[in-house]
């Protein structure tokens, strides 16, 4: 059975891909951004780990639900809203892990295309490679993810998902074979609160990873170094000032993970895909790592012990000083902030990294700290990072609670088109760019400013458009809008345009408005009165009748171009 | 004597405006063959002036003949007699704070469009905003806006593939808070949207409003730098009202500030054809005029600032050389109650004035100033004389040269038109009767009959084109009847719109006639 390297396949992606995204990074130099101060103010945050203890007001949830979700909803503020946020993270950190599997739902009858593996409506998780259907599977397997996002349980899980996917990626157009993505999101769903250790463990062995970084071609004879200069330089270790590692570390540990490959046989026949540890490829000799980690040196075993250097390895790898402050910056970049200051990396990376070595790597309890601190509470934090192409669709679907696919076999056909939305806009769902993950997470001085380019700002603005007033596009017939009426409903007092804006706001901008905004959107309300009890008169008009089609309009009329505006305000951008 | 209008309309209008009230005393030769050239070489502009909340127009334009009456029924808020502006041999007076209005009025250049309305008045702003905006009928709820329609049917694609060298420039551009619905098609906005004037003077400068110094304050201004540079029409913007370096003198208003923009953009050359800015204030219910003096007060002061404005931006206009092809049009969504209120003011009422402007304005006024009896009771609202819907297609054929397909998807039915636009199609020169001039068939195939009685005996037949190039004599001869009948052969002509001109001795006759 012949083996498939990452890559292959890559003639058939235009088949099945609609939208390439773009190269965010492309024309960064072109952007000046000397005429932008750099981000003084992120270095005098001396707020750190320490418990928030102020009161926590609608700002402070909308604040952590963004940040831990796709955007937020009123209902979910209200649902946290008289809890302790020890007993809200306590709700947020447990993992639910009760998705059905995803299916066949990419038949093309009309087309002649059916797959013979996979009745229609059944898993294909398991089904055996089929290059005619694995772009199809791949496409199912994106959109079963955005239904999972956009689904009732959706929280931090997947945000995590996400966190993960984008710090130890693969890319699921390089690895093709879909039912060893699947595998990969297994194996991360099942850790995504857990221990890095051991997701580090598995990750080394997962299928997926061992074609994207090509890990199962690393042998005695022919030495594949990838995945073991990742391992430490983008996994584990950093490139931190303190990360001494050496190109004889890479070399080492290059030589410890030799023998791990794919059962290729697995692929190609009906089952989960398997990898397993070859005795005969392994390099048995000894392994001398540098004085960065301490002059270690790994014995090398013959046979089947030979898989045992594995755990000698990452042993070695966390008991350095540096795994767990690594862990701990890309939480941090991640949640709070694309820049660590000073400050922030003694006040908050440190104790934070502390947390996770004391709990044996076990990153929950690090993670609550992070999400009950002062630092992440602190004014500058709360609405200044720029939301991700995922971030900023699906967060405006949710809140505006836009219809989901009314089962799975609809689901491919109802999300392809925020798929392939998101990345128009830099970001497709399961392919990062390259093994680093998505540049606006890691790449100075930019950083979130990444994802905004003129040609994203236009699309972006489109997108909030078609929701709120042209209808979405899911498909050449099918257009949706977001029920604005229900929406209001769900606000605290609809009738105010105060209330009725800022609680807009809330939801969907970061930082807060001038009063010259907020005069601007309502102003659209009150038709250019100057009286609130325009809109207050509508308002309850239309709530009086809530069938007549007249008063309705009229309210929708005012709502539509309001929230157009405000959706088109750069603080829109923002969370 | 009231003036009336002698002008017949032809259902295919091509809005080829004839002569200026101010250049009555040139060669009308002269004039015709300018203004028949003027109407291809030059981009027409309309400039829509939305007076929010409600004009009292019993207060703007006065009947003259009832003030006793109105007296009697409005006294908290009625005019003093002696303030009004009375303008010759009309029987309306306007608003002691419209000297500007009037004197444009004077010079020809402002037509007064006396009760427009439509039928089963709606008394609540946004209904009525909706339905002016939208065009629709009382009853209806239509989404898109008349203007967004009409630009819809002529470019079906937008925004695709705009701008493109044939369409370089915004489909139109409106002045104020995120989009209205006046420029909403049915897939799609047609309107560049400038916030407020600081925005532009912000594309214009490269500068972008101030950020707060904070985290989220660096990224909002780099997000917003991003923003303006993405704008496809910005830097076209930019561009042409960068041509213009000086300007004539406007009140510092948020209307004079907005039409200031509006006019610098035209002249810099910018071939949007529709404008849409807006002034608030108008829903006087309370302290309309001042106890004193009823001429002061709130409603004279926004008079004020509207008439000085437009004042500022025909005179400005004319300065950059562009007045000639600048028209505009005040609406509000309904006028105000006959009987006022003890607050001083007036509670919202259906039908009212508009006012329409610029060189090319027909000029004087349509229908009759309003009936008042005295004994009305606060119910009573003024009647109907013009459906909003007549000026807008009146507007779209004579000012726009709109096809009727895009006049019908617009007004959303058919709707007889007034005249409002300066125009060629004058059937006699002494102007108080009406031309005897006929063409039949029209359309016309290779031939038709023409009929005239003649006064003098030389007539003369030309036929010219939409430029106004004069593209064949069709006959001359001396004619011995007063009653004129000749066949004539236009079979050699392409197919086209045309004028066919009649010169009777000294007096000129026109008709459009349409070659299939």
């Amino acid at each position: 059975m012949f083996p498939i390297r990452r890559g292959q396949y890559r003639h058939l992606e235009p088949l099945y891909r609609e939208v390439f995204p773009p190269d965010l990074t492309k024309n960064l130099k072109n952007v000046k951004t000397e005429s932008f101060a750099p981000l003084s103010r992120i270095h005098d945050i001396g707020e750190g780990l320490e418990p928030f203890t102020g009161t926590l007001t609608d700002q402070h949830l909308a604040h952590l639900l963004k940040r831990t979700r796709f955007g937020t909803t009123m209902k979910e503020i209200k649902n946290i809203g008289n809890k302790s946020l020890s007993a809200i993270l306590d709700e947020m950190l447990v993992v639910s892990l009760n998705y059905p599997e995803p299916i066949n739902n990419y038949n093309k009858p009309n087309e002649g295309k059916i797959d013979l593996d996979v009745p229609l409506g059944s898993s294909f998780v398991n089904a055996p490679f089929n290059e005619d259907f694995e772009g199809d599977r791949i496409i199912a397997l994106k959109t079963w993810l955005i239904g999972r996002i956009l689904s009732p349980n959706s929280g931090l899980q997947e945000k995590m998902l996400l966190f993960w996917w984008n710090f130890l990626p693969i890319k699921m157009w390089d690895v093709f074979v879909s039912k060893s993505c699947y595998k990969y999101i297994t194996m991360l769903n099942r850790h995504v609160f857990g221990n890095f250790k051991q997701l580090i463990k598995e990750l080394t062995m997962d299928p997926a990873m061992l074609v994207f970084l090509s890990g199962a071609f690393n042998n005695k004879n022919t030495p594949d170094e990838n995945y073991a200069r990742e391992l430490q330089e983008l996994f584990c270790i950093g490139k931190g000032k303190d990360a001494g590692y050496q190109e004889q570390d890479v070399q080492a540990a290059a030589k410890v993970l030799t023998g791990w490959t794919v059962d290729w046989e697995s692929l190609h026949t009906v089952g989960p895909p398997v990898s397993y540890f070859n005795p005969e490829a392994h390099h048995t000799g000894n392994k001398t790592f540098s004085a960065f980690y301490g002059n270690k040196v790994i014995q090398g075993k013959a046979g089947e012990a030979g898989a045992e250097e594995l755990d000698e390895l990452l042993e070695m790898i966390f008991a350095t000083n540096e795994s767990s402050k690594f862990i701990a910056r890309k939480l941090y970049t991640f949640f709070v902030a694309a820049e660590i200051s000073d400050l922030a990396e003694a006040n908050v990376i440190t104790p934070m990294a502390a947390i996770i070595k004391g709990n044996n790597y076990n990153i929950s309890p690090a993670i609550r700290a992070l999400l009950s601190s002062a630092h992440f509470y602190h004014p500058e934090i709360m609405g200044s990072m720029i939301k991700s192409p995922m971030d900023f669709i699906l967060g405006l679907w949710r809140n505006f609670e836009m219809p989901a696919a009314e089962n799975p076999l609809g689901e491919k056909d109802f999300y392809s088109a925020i798929l392939w939305n998101m990345s128009s806009i830099g970001m497709e769902v399961g392919d990062p760019p390259n093994v680093a993950g998505w540049p606006p997470y890691y790449q100075a001085p930019n950083y979130d400013k990444i994802w905004i380019n003129t040609d994203s700002i236009t699309k972006r603005a489109l997108a909030s458009d078609s929701m709120i007033y042209w209808g979405y596009w899911i498909s050449s017939s099918v257009n949706i809008a977001a029920n604005l009426l229900r929406y209001v409903k769900g606000f605290e007092n609809p009738e105010d345009p105060n209330s009725l804006i800022a609680e807009f706001v809330l939801l969907n901008l970061g930082p807060s408005l001038s009063p010259q905004q907020i005069e601007m959107a309502k102003n659209i309300l009150l038709n250019g009165q100057e009286q609130d009890y325009y809109w207050t008169g509508a308002w309850l008009t239309h709530m009086a009748s809530p069938n007549n089609q007249s008063n309705a309009t009229i309210v929708l009329n005012r709502l539509k171009p309001a929230f157009q505006l405000l959706l088109q305000m750069g603080e829109s951008q923002l969370m | 004597m009231k003036r009336r209008s002698f002008i017949k309309h032809a259902a295919h209008s091509l809005a080829i405006p004839s002569f200026l009230g101010a250049l009555n005393n040139q060669s009308f030769g002269q004039t015709i063959d300018y203004f028949l050239n003027l109407a291809n070489e030059t981009d027409r502009v309309l400039v829509l002036i939305y007076l929010e909340g409600g004009n009292d127009g019993l207060n703007t334009v006065i009947p003259l003949s009832f003030l006793s009456e109105l007296n009697k029924v409005r006294p908290h808020v009625v005019l003093p007699e002696n303030k009004l502006l009375t303008i010759d041999s009309e029987d309306f007076a306007l608003h002691p704070s419209l000297s500007g209005f009037r004197s444009l009025y004077e010079e020809g250049r402002l037509q007064v469009v006396h009760s427009v309305g439509y039928p089963q008045q709606s008394f609540s702003h946004f209904k009525s905003t909706d339905i002016w905006m939208s065009g629709s009928n009382s009853n209806e709820l239509v989404p898109s806006g008349w203007t967004g329609r009409y630009l819809e049917t002529n470019h079906p694609q937008f925004p695709n593939g705009y701008p493109n060298p044939e369409n370089p420039d915004p489909m139109a551009v409106e002045i104020g808070n995120g989009s209205s619905m006046l420029f909403q098609g049915e897939r799609a906005n047609f309107s560049m949207v400038i916030n407020n004037p600081n925005s532009f003077y912000q594309i214009l400068n490269n500068a972008i409003e101030e950020t707060a110094d904070t985290i989220a304050g660096d990224k909002l201004r780099y997000i917003r730098l991003i923003a303006q540079q993405s704008q496809k029409y910005g830097m076209i913007v930019k561009r042409a009202a960068e041509k213009v370096t000086q300007q004539k003198i406007y009140p510092d208003t948020r209307l004079g500030n907005q039409l200031r923009i509006v006019s610098r953009l035209i002249a810099g050359g910018l071939k949007t054809p529709l404008y849409l800015v807006r002034m608030g204030g108008f829903d006087t219910h309370d302290n309309q005029v001042d106890g004193g003096d009823h001429s002061l007060g709130n409603h004279a002061r926004l008079l004020k600032n509207l008439s000085d404005a437009v004042l500022a931006f025909m005179n400005d206009l004319e300065f950059q050389g562009c007045a000639d092809r600048v028209m505009g049009m005040t609406f509000s969504e309904f006028g105000r109650r006959i009987v006022s209120n003890a607050s001083m003011g007036t509670d919202h009422g259906s039908s009212a004035p508009l006012f329409i402007f610029g060189n090319m304005s027909h000029g004087g006024s349509r229908g009759n100033a309003p009936i008042i009896t005295g004994n009305e009771v606060y119910r009573d609202n003024i009647p109907l004389q013009h459906d909003f819907r007549q000026v807008y297609t009146s507007l779209l054929s004579q000012w726009l040269d709109a096809g009727n397909a895009s006049i019908q998807s617009a007004t959303r039915g058919n709707f007889e038109q007034i005249p409002v636009v300066k125009n060629a199609v004058v059937t006699s020169i002494e102007r108080d009767e009406p031309s005897t001039l006929k063409l039949f068939p029209n359309p016309v195939r290779d031939f038709a009959t023409v009929k005239l009685d003649v006064l003098s005996g030389k007539v003369r037949i030309d036929l010219i084109d939409v430029r106004g190039s004069n593209v064949g004599m069709v006959f001359e001869g001396i004619v011995s009847e007063r009653q004129f009948t000749k066949v004539i052969d236009l079979s050699m002509f392409p197919p086209g719109k045309y004028i066919l001109r009649v010169m009777d001795g000294n007096r000129r006759h026109t008709l459009h006639v349409i070659k299939l």
